[in-house]
C-alpha cells in the first residue's frame, strides 16, 4: 500500500460502471495447497504479532507499532474483500484476479510482517515515466524485497498511533496527572488543592471517551483508505457511526470486555510474586524469565483479541460505508478517491435509495433521534467502565508509572511490557568478579 | 382456728414502733445521702467486685508507644543501617535499648496484616480475627473482646483517663474508637483518651452548640451533625469525652492554631504536635502515636513511603527531644516503637512495597525498646536470631509498667534480653 499514491477522479466524476470481464473461473490457484499451508500462515502471523507484543524491554514498544500497521493493512484486506464478496462481478472474477487488476498497491488479505507483498507487481510496475523499469530501479527493488513489508507496517503504525493519540492523548495525559499530582497533594494534605486532582482526573476521563466515540471508525477509515488525512475526515467518518450505531456499540461493548481479562493478567503478573513460591523463591534473573514467559501469554491473548477486535470493527466499517451510500447519507464525491476506485471497479456504490414519504421520513427522524441518543449514552458508560473503572482500579493495584493511563494497550499502542525497571537492571546486572 | 383477740397495750406498742419507723422513713426520704448511709450495702457481683475499689498511684515509669505505622518493611528501616530511612531510629535511639529486628506478625488463617488489625494486636496482645461489627464490606470498625494495655494500666493504677492518650490521624477515624474493649470486667470503666483532629472538630462543634447565637433551623443542623459525630463510637455515646482537662487542652489548641484547620501541621506531623502539646499539658503516662502516612504508598508514587519514613523519624526525634526537655520525663520514660504491619515485596510491581496483601513480607517488622539514658543496656543491643512476635508488645509494655496483662498470648520481649 502506497502513502503518496494520490488518485485524481476530476477527470471521470460519474464514470459509467466497467463492462464485466468474460466469465472466468472463481476458483482460487492451488486451492488444497492453500488449506494445508493455512495454519502454517496463520500460526506463523500470529507468533510473530504475539512476539512483537512483548519482544523484552522497552524494545516491546516500538515493535508494537509494527503490530498496528499490520492490522490496519489486514483490516483493509477485509474491507475490500467484503465489498468484493457482494460485488455483482464476483462470479466473472475471481478475489486473486481482482487484487492483480488494482495494481502493485492493491490491499491484501494476508499481510506480511517482513516480506514483499505482490512481489512480480512491486518489481514490474512502471517507473515514473511510465516505462518498463530499468535494471537498476529492479535491482533496487530486490533489494528491498526481504523488508519491504516491515517498513511498511512500521510507517503505517507510526502514523496510526500518532493520530490515536492526537486524540485520545489529552484525556490519558490529563488522568495521569490527576493521578500523580491528586496523590501527592493529598499526602502532604493540601487541603486547600484538593478539588484539583479529581476535576483533572474527570476532566481526563471525559476527554477520553469523547475521543473513543470517534476513534474506533476513524482507525477504520484511515487503515482502508492508506491515507493518515483520512483519520481527520470529521463529516464523513461521523456519518459512518451513525448508520451503524448499534453495532459500534456493541463494538465498544466487545473491546471493553476483552480488556477486563487484560487489566486482569496485568495485574496478576505484579501480584504473583507475592504468592507463588516458585516466583517468590526464583533469583532476580529466574524471576525475569518467569515474568517474561507469563507476559508472552499476555501477548498471545492481547494480540488475538486485536484480531477480533479489528475483524468486528472492519465489518462495520464495510457496511456502514454502503449503508450511508444508499441512504443518501454520503454521495460518490464524498467518498476517499481509494474507495471510490475500488468501489466503482466493483461495482459496489449502491444506488440511492428513494426518498420516504413526508410522514416516515419524520417519524424515523424522531426514532432516530431518541436512539441515537440512548446508544451515545450506552457508549459513554461502557468506555467509561473501560478506563474510569478497569484502569484506575487496575492501576491501584498494581501501579505503572506513567503507561497506567497514557497507554490501553487494545486501543494504543499494543504491548504489555511490563516488566518493573528495577527487576531488569537487578537481573541483567553483570555478577561481581569471583576474587579466586 | 380463729386468731386470738389482739392486746390493746400490745397493739399500742407495736402502733408506735410502726409509726416511729414511719416517719424514720419519711424523714430520710427527703435526704438521698443521708438515705444513702443507711441503706444496708448491696452484694456486687462477683465479676465486678475489682469495678471498685481504690487503686494506688501510678509512680512508674511514662511510656511512649510508637506505633511506626502505615505498614512499613525492615528493608527500609532497621535491616540495613547504612541505607536507614530512619537514622534518628537507627542511630540514636536504638544506641539506648534493644532493637529487635526479626519481630513477626504471625502467618495464621484469620490474622490480617493492615493497620486496624495489627493495632489491636499491639493494644491486646492477641491475634485474633477482626470484622466490621456490621459485617459491612471494606468498613474496619472493629471491637476488641479482650483488654487493651491502657485497661490493665487504668485498672491497676488510678490513673485519670486524660493520661492515658491515643494520638491519631485523620485518615483513620475508626481507630478513634479503639480506647476500650467489650470485655466485661475492663471496658468502657477503663477506658483511653484519643487526641485527633476529629476530636478537635467534635469540640469545636460542642462548643459552637453550646455558646453560638443560631437560628432554629441552623442549631438543629449543627446537633445533628454534632450527634453523627459523636455517634460515630457504634458502641456508646462518649460522653466522657469531655472532661476539664480537654476542654483546656483543645481551647489551648484553638487559641494557637485557630479553626480553619489550614494552619496547624499536617499529615503525620499533627500528631507529633498533639504528643507534644500534650507532654507539656497533660502529662501522660502512657501515649500511643498512630503515625500512618506510609500507607499512601499504596496509590503507587514510591516517595509517599520514604518520605513518610523520615516524616516519623523527624516527629520521633522531636517527641525524644520533649522528653529530654521535660523534669519529669527525661529520667522516667521509655520508648517502644514498633511497626502496624509490614509491607510486601513484590519483585515484579513496579514498586514492590506497594500494598500490605498478606504476604511473607507484609508479616516482617521490627520492634525497639528504649530507656531513658544509662538506665538501658551498657550499649546499643541488636536481638536478630530469635523470633518474636509483635503481641509481645503488650506483656512489655506491662512489664515495664509493672501491671498484669492477663489475656496477652505472647511473653515479655524483655525476657529475651
Amino acid at each position: 500500500m502506497s502513502m503518496t499514491q494520490e488518485l485524481d477522479p476530476l477527470h471521470d466524476e460519474h464514470p459509467a460502471p466497467p463492462e464485466p470481464p468474460e466469465p472466468r473461473s472463481t476458483k482460487r490457484r492451488w486451492p488444497v495447497l492453500g488449506i494445508l499451508l493455512w495454519p502454517f500462515r496463520w500460526g506463523w502471523r500470529i507468533l510473530v504479532g504475539t512476539t512483537f507484543c512483548f519482544s523484552g524491554y522497552i524494545l516491546s514498544y516500538f515493535t508494537a507499532i509494527m503490530v498496528v500497521g499490520w492490522l490496519y493493512r489486514w483490516a483493509q484486506g477485509r474491507v475490500v474483500h467484503g465489498w468484493w464478496k457482494q460485488s455483482p462481478l464476483r462470479p466473472h472474477q475471481s478475489w486473486e484476479d481482482f487484487l492483480d487488476s488494482l495494481g502493485p498497491d492493491a490491499p491484501v488479505s494476508r499481510p506480511r510482517w517482513f516480506v514483499m507483498s505482490h512481489v512480480r507487481e512491486k518489481l514490474n510496475h512502471p517507473g515514473p515515466d511510465g516505462q518498463k523499469p530499468s535494471r537498476l530501479r529492479r535491482a533496487a527493488r530486490i533489494l528491498t524485497i526481504p523488508f519491504h513489508s516491515a517498513w511498511c507496517n512500521l510507517t503505517l503504525g507510526v502514523q496510526g498511533l500518532l493520530c490515536v493519540f492526537l486524540l485520545t492523548g489529552w484525556g490519558c495525559a490529563l488522568m495521569t496527572f490527576s493521578w500523580e499530582f491528586g496523590w501527592l497533594n493529598s499526602f502532604n494534605k493540601g487541603y486547600e488543592q484538593a478539588a484539583i486532582g479529581p476535576l483533572t482526573g474527570l476532566t481526563g476521563i471525559a476527554l477520553f471517551i469523547a475521543a473513543m466515540f470517534y476513534v474506533p471508525m476513524a482507525q477504520m477509515h484511515m487503515a482502508v483508505t492508506g491515507d493518515y488525512r483520512a483519520f481527520f475526515h470529521v463529516r464523513f467518518v461521523w456519518t459512518l457511526v451513525q448508520s451503524r450505531i448499534t453495532p459500534y456499540v456493541g463494538l465498544a461493548a466487545v473491546i471493553v470486555f476483552l480488556a477486563l481479562p487484560l487489566q486482569g493478567l496485568k495485574t496478576w503478573a505484579g501480584l504473583r510474586s507475592g504468592y507463588d513460591q516458585t516466583w517468590m523463591d526464583a533469583s532476580d534473573a529466574e524471576l525475569l524469565q518467569l515474568l517474561s514467559n507469563f507476559l508472552r501469554g499476555v501477548a498471545l491473548y492481547l494480540f488475538v483479541s486485536l484480531l477480533i477486535i479489528y475483524a468486528l470493527a472492519a465489518r462495520i466499517y464495510q457496511s456502514a460505508v454502503l449503508k450511508a451510500l444508499r441512504r443518501g447519507w454520503l454521495h460518490r464525491e464524498d467518498l476517499h478517491p481509494r474507495l471510490r476506485v475500488w468501489l466503482e471497479k466493483l461495482a459496489c456504490v449502491p444506488e440511492r435509495q428513494p426518498d420516504p414519504h413526508d410522514l416516515v421520513k419524520v417519524v424515523r427522524w424522531s426514532a432516530r433521534w431518541n436512539y441515537r441518543r440512548v446508544m451515545y449514552a450506552l457508549l459513554a458508560v461502557l468506555w467509561f467502565g473501560m478506563v474510569g473503572a478497569q484502569v484506575y482500579v487496575g492501576e491501584f493495584l498494581n501501579y505503572h508509572p506513567a503507561i497506567g493511563f497514557l497507554n490501553h494497550p487494545l486501543v494504543q499502542i499494543p504491548s504489555v511490557d511490563y516488566i518493573p525497571a528495577h527487576l531488569h537492571e537487578s537481573a541483567t546486572r553483570p555478577a561481581p568478579a569471583d576474587p579466586h | 382456728m380463729s386468731t386470738p383477740p389482739l392486746d390493746r397495750r400490745r397493739f399500742l406498742t407495736r402502733s408506735a414502733a410502726g409509726l416511729g419507723a414511719l416517719s424514720t422513713v419519711l424523714a430520710t426520704g427527703c435526704d438521698p445521702q443521708q438515705q444513702a448511709a443507711k441503706e444496708p450495702v448491696q452484694a456486687i457481683p462477683a465479676e465486678d467486685v475489682d469495678l471498685v475499689g481504690p487503686r494506688p498511684p501510678y509512680k512508674g515509669p511514662n511510656v511512649v508507644l510508637i506505633r511506626f505505622g502505615g505498614g512499613v518493611r525492615r528493608r527500609e528501616t532497621v535491616a540495613f543501617p547504612d541505607q536507614t530511612w530512619c537514622p534518628f531510629v537507627v542511630h540514636e535511639l536504638a544506641q539506648q535499648g534493644v532493637l529487635f529486628t526479626n519481630v513477626e506478625i504471625a502467618n495464621k488463617p484469620g490474622v490480617s496484616t493492615s493497620h486496624g488489625q495489627g493495632t489491636l494486636f499491639i493494644l491486646t496482645g492477641q491475634y485474633a480475627h477482626y470484622e466490621d461489627f456490621e459485617k459491612r464490606p471494606l468498613a474496619e470498625r472493629f471491637v476488641s473482646p479482650i483488654p487493651t494495655i491502657f485497661e490493665y494500666l487504668r485498672r491497676t493504677y488510678d490513673i485519670p483517663e486524660y493520661q492515658t492518650l491515643i494520638v491519631n490521624g485523620e485518615d483513620r477515624v475508626n481507630e478513634d474508637f479503639y480506647t476500650f474493649s467489650n470485655h466485661h470486667q475492663y471496658g468502657i470503666h477503663y477506658k483511653s483518651t484519643v487526641l485527633s483532629l476529629y476530636r478537635f472538630k467534635t469540640y469545636l462543634l460542642r462548643e459552637e452548640v453550646k455558646h453560638g447565637n443560631f437560628s432554629e433551623p441552623v442549631r438543629a443542623q449543627k446537633e445533628k451533625q454534632l450527634r453523627e459525630m459523636e455517634a460515630k463510637d457504634y458502641r456508646t455515646v462518649d460522653h466522657t469525652v469531655q472532661s476539664p482537662e480537654l476542654d483546656r487542652f483543645w481551647e489551648g489548641w484553638k487559641q494557637y492554631y485557630g479553626t480553619t484547620g489550614l494552619v496547624n501541621p499536617r499529615g503525620d506531623r499533627v500528631l507529633t504536635a498533639l504528643a507534644l502539646r500534650a507532654i507539656k499539658e497533660l502529662q501522660p503516662r502512657l501515649m500511643m502515636v498512630n503515625y500512618q502516612d506510609a500507607d499512601y504508598v499504596h496509590w503507587g508514587n514510591p516517595h509517599f513511603y520514604t518520605r513518610a519514613l523520615a516524616i516519623m523519624d523527624d516527629g520521633i526525634r522531636q517527641i525524644y527531644d520533649a522528653v529530654q526537655a521535660s523534669e519529669s520525663y527525661r529520667n522516667n520514660t521509655v520508648f517502644v516503637v514498633v511497626p502496624d504491619c509490614g509491607r510486601d515485596d513484590n519483585r515484579t510491581m513496579s514498586v514492590p512495597f506497594q500494598h500490605h496483601f498478606n504476604t511473607k513480607s507484609a508479616h516482617e517488622i521490627f520492634a525497639l525498646i528504649a530507656w531513658p539514658r544509662g538506665q538501658g543496656p551498657a550499649k546499643k543491643t541488636v536481638v536478630n536470631r530469635s523470633l518474636q512476635q509483635q503481641i509481645s508488645v503488650t506483656r512489655t509494655v506491662g512489664e515495664i509498667m509493672n501491671f498484669a496483662t492477663p489475656h496477652a498470648a505472647a511473653d515479655s520481649l524483655l525476657k529475651v534480653v
